[in-house]
């Protein structure tokens, strides 16, 4: 908005914003308090040009209060009026952590409730983003030095510099990690759908997007898987897997055999007592296939295997030999760009 | 915000956690709100103090009641009890003081859209800082973050207090243009004294 600034009889004696800035300060001089009257008398434009720099000066005054206040101190003397004898231990503690992961998602809701103030700003975080093309997987290591193993098409995502309260990392597909233990340093890993929150400790992590579910096993530490909502959360001892459900939103826990879970980052594929539907997925992101299977009743084969390095054609072979199942690949075809198509695995049942 | 991709938590989905007594969720909206409320307080109030007492307040009475209350927004609900609340206090205080001045009706103006939170102003003001020519940015840094003086700033980057004033003065008017959307134009033309 384009304010007209009614002048004043002095040519340009004094610079109008100059003066209200030295007001506000408090700096200003009798002189130039005087000339800033006689602008201000001058016009109603003036004045509401003055008032509004006014606020402006109050939003940064404002924001200088806030950052004054303690919140922390504040909630610790209602918490001690609520809780006649304070709660402590696990649960306390990790529905705190919660509350921490819970902290941006919030920030970002209150600033959809402003929507029409703020929609154009931008989130200005540098972050990496590091994503396994299908068929590959990769290993790398954080700014605090966690450890990550990255499982076909997956895509991890994390700021170049992790905040001072929180390390937050973002995932989608499957992650092996090795947290750099640090107590009060909490460290995320967000999902879509649901939050693992840690300390310190290692977990594998399945969140692809596909997938109806989100698996977290946990090889040793603690920790806590909450939905965004909040409204389901769960803490898991070592050798235990939480199965978050898109369907319901619940979490489930069960005792489970690791080595099943986390094999992968070290080269291994391994099938205990797995569907034939589930074991294809998996084929299809570790060696960049795609399968098809043609006879419907294979899904509910049942298939137990581990396998180290060995090639797409092996594992068929092997797959053909111990279940009742026959196979074909397709001749990989030259696309429009020179680059050649996924294979596609045909299954069908042996006669 | 791309609405979409992100999956925003509601507030209903926050007060339905509050009501199954989830404290860690009770202390994060705490949290949210707190500091916006009081300064929002406080400026009926003009004592920081007593605004952080009827902010406790409310959030107290908010979790003692959380199993019945009927609330749409967080944000509406605080601004509410807020208003109440110290309309409530500055009619104790007239009735006290009452003796020898008169009695009146005090019921200040303000509205939701006055509420900032922390997080959401930080926000808005450290992207528009952000944008500042270097050393504007610096000077306007100094004296409004750090509390320095201008002679202090002039002495510090050796430059003169005139110079101080006019960068203060730049940054303001850059500011004016980038956040003029959110001053609120309340039209009231102050006097100078």
């Amino acid at each position: 908005m384009q304010v007209a600034l009614t002048h004043f009889m002095e040519k340009d004696r004094f610079d109008i914003d100059e003066l209200i800035s030295n007001y506000l300060l408090g700096s200003i001089s009798t002189e130039e308090n005087s000339e800033l009257n006689n602008w201000l008398n001058a016009s109603i434009d003036n004045q509401r040009y003055f008032s509004e720099q006014k606020a402006l000066w109050e939003l940064f005054e404002t924001h200088k209060k806030m950052q004054k206040i303690d919140e922390q101190k504040a909630f610790r003397e209602i918490s001690r009026q609520i809780n006649k004898s304070p709660r402590i231990g696990f649960f306390g503690y990790f529905q705190r952590a919660a509350a921490i992961l819970l902290l941006p998602l919030i920030a970002v809701s209150g600033f959809y409730y402003n929507k029409q103030k703020v929609d154009h700003v931008q989130v200005a975080q540098v972050t990496n983003t590091v994503e396994t093309p299908l068929g590959m997987r990769s290993s790398l290591i954080l700014p605090d030095s966690t450890k990550v193993w990255l499982n076909a098409g997956s895509k991890i995502s994390f700021p170049v510099v992790f905040s001072n309260e929180k390390r937050i990392v973002n995932l989608s597909g499957e992650a092996y990690f090795e947290v750099k233990k640090n107590k009060k340093w909490p460290f995320v890993v967000a999902t879509k759908n649901v939050s693992v929150l840690v300390t310190g400790t290692t977990f594998n992590c399945n969140a692809y997007p596909e997938n109806d579910q989100v698996q977290t096993v946990l090889v040793e530490g603690e920790v806590t898987i909450v939905n965004v909502s909040a409204t389901a959360l769960k803490s898991m001892s070592p050798g235990e897997l939480a199965i978050y459900s898109k369907k319901d939103g619940q979490i489930t826990k069960k005792k489970t055999d690791l080595q099943k879970y986390i094999a992968w980052k070290n080269g291994k594929l391994m099938f205990r007592d797995d569907k034939m539907d589930k074991v294809v997925e998996k084929l299809e992101r570790w060696y960049n296939v795609e399968f098809v299977i043609s006879d419907k009743e294979i899904s509910d084969y049942v298939y137990t295997a581990t396998f180290v390095d060995e090639s797409l054609d092996q594992v068929l072979k092997m797959l053909s030999i111990s279940a009742p199942i026959r196979y074909t690949i397709s001749e990989r075809k030259k696309q429009s760009d020179d680059t050649f198509e996924r294979a596609v695995v045909k299954l069908y049942k042996k006669i | 915000m791309q609405g979409d991709e992100k999956q925003l938590i509601t507030d209903q989905s926050l007060i339905e956690s509050i009501k199954k007594s989830n404290q860690g969720v009770f202390e994060l909206v705490f949290n949210f709100y707190y500091s916006g409320l009081v300064v929002f307080a406080d400026r009926i109030i003009k004592n920081t103090a007593v605004s952080e007492d009827i902010v406790q307040s409310i959030f107290l009475k908010f979790w003692e009641s959380r199993e019945t209350l009927e609330i749409r927004s967080l944000r509406s609900y605080f601004v509410q009890c807020v208003k109440n609340k110290c309309i409530d206090h500055i009619r104790n205080q007239q009735v006290k003081y009452r003796f020898g001045t008169h009695y009146q009706e005090t019921v200040p103006v303000f509205q939701e859209d006055d509420l900032w939170t922390k997080n959401e102003l930080a926000h808005l003001l450290e992207i528009a800082i952000a944008d500042l020519p270097p050393r504007c940015r610096e000077v306007f840094w100094m004296s409004r973050y750090e509390n320095k003086k201008i002679a202090d700033i002039a002495d510090k980057l050796n430059i003169s207090k005139r110079t101080v004033e006019t960068q203060i003065s730049k940054a303001l008017k850059i500011l004016r243009v980038k956040l003029i959307d959110y001053i609120s134009v309340i039209f009231l033309y102050f006097f100078l004294k």
